[in-house]
């Protein structure tokens, strides 16, 4: 199994659920509106959804990308989609299940490609020319990046890496 | 080639993934870590951290074989052989989390040293076959995920949720 394989990046995406899931127990909506990633960041809920809205860009560029030849795949702002989705207004619970949900989509689209689908591309203006096994492990390094973050906003951690 | 994985983002993952653990690990001592198994005959969190400590310090040798020779062979590890070998049923939990993480710093200092150059350096493992310093940070990001969630499961700290 090469170092970035369908298999592994489909095990990831599983796992990741699992341990968000485990640093979100306890986690009720009065928490994740007032736990903040500093004094400006976002707070847990509105990481979460940034990660529910980016599961659906991430999802329906690998769609595009399975659809046409080598797609020009969109972009889109984080802010401007906070600002939009007027994250600081959504229900904790609800989001939370809309994420799995849009996971569990994606995992399944994702599990029925042929080797030869993984490898078709889409063409990003800023990353260029990249195959769905690459934006699929990226979403699940994504998952850990904003994990993480969710971590130092609820303080359960005293290791940090400068 | 598409700069999906950059440097930067190689290092902003390594940096991720250990906070994520040493969360999953706050309340863990050494009883906890000696007692439920990855199913019946799976290791316990102390041999996983163990397998995570040992493997660090294997990655960490690749690297710097890599940086140092011309496409060097990547040196290969047993895990079954070392859980015999490094005796991790009679490690101390605390000290073998310490040294994680002081390895894991050791990678951070070493790759943030590196030239745009030196991180298409190639060094040939004997399965996955030509693996630049960029690929085998990534791969080692994607290992923690791994076994993160597997800590997750051994501690039954969260019911399977995909």
């Amino acid at each position: 199994m090469p170092a970035l394989s369908p298999t592994r990046t489909l095990l990831a995406l599983k796992k990741n659920a699992t341990t968000l899931s485990v640093i979100l127990k306890g986690v009720d909506h009065a928490r994740a509106v007032s736990a903040r990633d500093g004094s400006d960041g976002w707070t847990v809920l509105e990481v979460l959804c940034h990660l529910r809205d980016y599961e659906n860009i991430f999802m329906s560029r690998n769609k595009l990308v399975l659809e046409a030849d080598e797609p020009a795949l969109p972009v889109y702002n984080p802010m401007t989609l906070a600002a939009e989705n007027r994250y600081a207004e959504q229900d904790f619970l609800t989001v939370w299940n809309e994420w799995l949900e849009l996971r569990r989509q994606h995992l399944d689209l994702l599990s029925r490609l042929t080797p030869e689908a993984w490898n078709r591309k889409g063409a990003h203006p800023t990353w260029g020319i990249v195959p769905i096994l690459e934006m699929a492990t990226i979403t699940a390094l994504h998952d850990g990046d904003h994990t993480e973050q969710i971590i130092r906003a609820l303080g359960l951690s005293d290791v940090i890496f400068a | 080639m598409n700069t999906l994985y950059t440097p930067d983002r190689a290092l902003m993952w390594l940096r991720k993934t250990p906070v994520i653990l040493s969360a999953i690990l706050r309340d863990v001592d050494q009883t906890k870590a000696m007692g439920n198994r990855d199913g019946d005959d799976g290791w316990n969190v102390l041999e996983i951290m163990c397998h995570l400590n040992d493997l660090e310090d294997v990655y960490n040798q690749r690297l710097r074989a890599t940086l140092e020779q011309d496409r060097p062979a990547l040196i290969g590890f047993k895990p079954l052989e070392a859980v015999i070998e490094h005796d991790y049923a009679h490690q101390i939990f605390s000290d073998v989390v310490q040294s994680y993480l002081v390895r894991r710093t050791e990678k951070l200092r070493l790759l943030e040293s590196l030239s745009a150059e030196q991180w298409q350096r190639v060094g040939v493992h004997a399965d996955y076959g030509d693996m630049r310093v960029l690929d085998q940070a990534v791969a080692t990001a994607l290992h923690d995920v791994n076994h993160t969630e597997q800590i997750v499961r051994v501690l039954n700290i969260a019911s399977i949720v995909l």
